[in-house]
């Protein structure tokens, strides 16, 4: 009987267990779970406010009409509750009707003399308000990430950098120029991770000598010049740009600029193309790219118009394009642009996309063609290393079939064509498909359909 | 090259001796026992005959489950790093995880007894392991749930929750 007692009395060990196993047990939990676990018992009641990271997520629009008052006073409970002198995580997403600033400036506060390792505060303010960034966080040596959103970066001229910061974004920030931001870069020994989004003031970035940085991504920022990053292995950008310089990284092996555009409005097609040659010479040796539909456009205009030799890719190995094939001349173009990659073995085409500014070089294009500058048609190679082609949102419009024709014919050692479509094909087209000649024996067409594949 | 022509004699496996709270020899391989940070950091001073190690929070029943997990990951961590050499993929880690998932997929109570251990020994991948398992099940779990999984006595006057 007593051995079932024992049996039956299993222990509320975990209650007991010690004080730093059960922050670091709150520290594995969301913030959700953590407050949770307060009506557990008693001695739970206060155990989360151990809890080092502090995460507030909030859904936009839920609470709107007390217009963020909640938010911000449960942020404040929260904070006024905690108890450690350390502090590893503050995380907060917050879309707010008012401007607290004085709150967020005190969090920040908060958090920066308990020296933060981890802070995100991404605060969307409405009618385009920022808040301030306290001093207490310029002299924080611990931080090593930082997300902001409609922050005021004004430092004092003193300003010493982060010593240990090694991701940094800033969104929709306000940084009054640009010798403030160079500063801050020069000062962030172990900076690895650079995002600009949306940044006003900022549309020039040109940066020399950050060794430690891997990853940049920006937005909104029309000039571009990296130099003397020996590390920089990525590269995202999107807006209008204008130029986008690199240095030449060796190990620079990403560049994506899928949402970026080298035109503007209806700037001129010309003097779109002459500068362009410089900013796409700088990053030819990358391994990865990821572009619109423009980009083999322009390249295949200026190609012809400053009748220069064509760029060559000679690293590319996988290659994205997002944007409708609209016209033939685009058709030419993609094909022209893969002449100029030897060793590129993937292809993804996305034509569900819209083709930015395609129909404005498309037409100047047309132009050309009708004075007698421009001669086009299909150059004549193989592509000796193709191996997978990808094409989503297929619809079997002339130019698409055209374009797999050319493939089939061009990639000798094709594997699989990838044709992903929201619509049933019909059998005539499954049958045309089949029929295309192929320069490699070995090329299958895969269908998907939504959730059916189908094999042939 | 000399013990290939008579390989029955190796050289013996330098072994270290613990030994459990109710008394019981446990002889494991060295590099097993240095998983642990607190044998490791006085390893060097102490004398090779008496490398035995009493530890008096640690019951049997959870040593052997250390042990296993320890020997468990030396291993792994060998064949993980030989498969990188020879630049053949495996899926060593993969494997591993799983491994773990399964390790730690024990009541309670023996969930505790690992904590505790894995504390005292200074464990980390294993304190991890066992602190992840803990948060997981609080995870999306109701109060009442909880309380009942870890046997926790709601004394709480008011309990805001205890409509749902």
């Amino acid at each position: 009987f007593v051995e079932f007692q024992v049996l039956k009395m299993a222990m509320d060990h975990i209650s007991q267990l010690p004080e730093e196993i059960k922050h670091d047990i709150l520290s594995f939990l969301s913030m959700k779970d953590s407050i949770k676990t307060s009506v557990l018992s008693k001695r739970w009641r206060y155990q989360w406010t151990f809890n080092p990271n502090l995460d507030f997520h909030f859904n936009s629009n839920t609470y709107s009409s007390y217009q963020g008052y909640y938010e911000v006073s449960a942020i404040n409970r929260c904070i006024n509750l905690y108890k450690p002198k350390q502090l590893h995580r503050l995380h907060i997403n917050l879309n707010l009707h008012i401007n607290p600033s004085k709150h967020i400036e005190a969090w920040i506060d908060f958090a920066a003399q308990r020296n933060v390792q981890q802070l995100n505060v991404m605060i969307k303010l409405e009618h385009n308000e920022y808040f301030k960034i306290p001093l207490s966080l310029l002299i924080c040596q611990s931080i090593q990430i930082l997300r902001m959103k409609s922050c005021i970066f004004s430092p004092p001229s003193d300003f010493k950098g982060f010593p240990t910061l090694k991701i940094l974004y800033l969104n929709h920030a306000k940084v009054e120029d640009c010798s403030t931001l160079y500063s801050l870069l020069s000062n962030c020994p172990c900076l690895q991770r650079l995002g600009l989004l949306d940044c006003k003031f900022i549309k020039c970035l040109k940066v020399k000598t950050i060794p430690s940085l891997r990853n940049l991504s920006v937005s909104g920022i029309e000039h571009v010049e990296i130099s003397n990053a020996p590390n920089l292995r990525y590269i995202q950008c999107s807006g209008y740009l204008q130029k986008l310089l690199v240095d030449n990284p060796p190990s620079l092996v990403t560049v994506d600029i899928s949402l970026a555009s080298f035109v503007r409005g209806t700037q001129p097609v010309q003097q779109v193309i002459k500068d362009l040659r410089p900013s796409i010479v700088s990053f030819s040796h990358v391994q990865f790219l990821s572009v619109g539909t423009y980009f083999p456009q322009l390249i295949y205009a200026e190609c012809y118009l400053q009748r220069g030799e064509p760029i060559v890719f000679k690293n590319l190995k996988q290659f994205k394009l997002d944007g409708k094939i609209i016209d033939n001349l685009t058709l030419y173009a993609i094909v022209n642009f893969f002449s100029g990659c030897p060793v590129l073995e993937n292809v993804t085409i996305d034509v569900r996309f819209p083709c930015l500014h395609g129909a404005w070089i498309s037409e100047f294009m047309e132009k050309e063609c009708v004075q007698g500058r421009l001669r086009h048609g299909f150059s004549d190679y193989l592509m000796y290393n193709l191996k997978t082609v990808r094409l989503n949102g297929f619809s079997g419009r002339a130019e698409e079939m055209m374009l797999i024709k050319v493939l089939f014919d061009k990639a000798i050692v094709l594997e699989e064509l990838f044709l992903y479509s929201m619509m049933a094909c019909t059998t005539g087209e499954y049958e045309l498909l089949q029929r295309l000649p192929k320069g490699s024996s070995s090329a299958k067409i895969i269908m998907e359909n939504g959730l059916r594949l189908k094999y042939f | 090259m000399k013990d290939s022509f008579n390989p029955s004699i190796e050289p013996p496996k330098k072994t270290v001796t613990l030994v459990s709270s109710d008394g019981y020899d446990f002889e494991v391989e060295e590099e097993v026992a240095l998983e642990s940070q607190v044998i490791k950091d006085g390893f060097e001073d102490k004398a090779v005959d008496d490398r035995e190690y009493l530890l008096f929070n640690v019951h049997s029943d959870t040593l052997e489950l250390i042990i296993k997990y320890c020997e468990k990951h030396v291993s792994s961590r060998k064949s993980i790093s030989a498969a990188a050499a020879s630049s053949s993929s495996s899926n060593g880690e993969e494997a591993l995880k799983e491994w773990d998932e399964h390790f730690i997929s024990v009541d309670t109570n023996t969930l505790y007894d690992i904590l505790m251990a894995a504390d005292y020994l200074n464990i980390k991948s294993l304190l991890d392991l066992a602190i992840q398992k803990v948060a997981d099940t609080i995870h999306g779990r109701s109060p009442e749930q909880i309380r009942k999984k870890f046997n926790i006595e709601n004394d709480s006057i008011i309990d805001p929750w205890a409509s749902e």
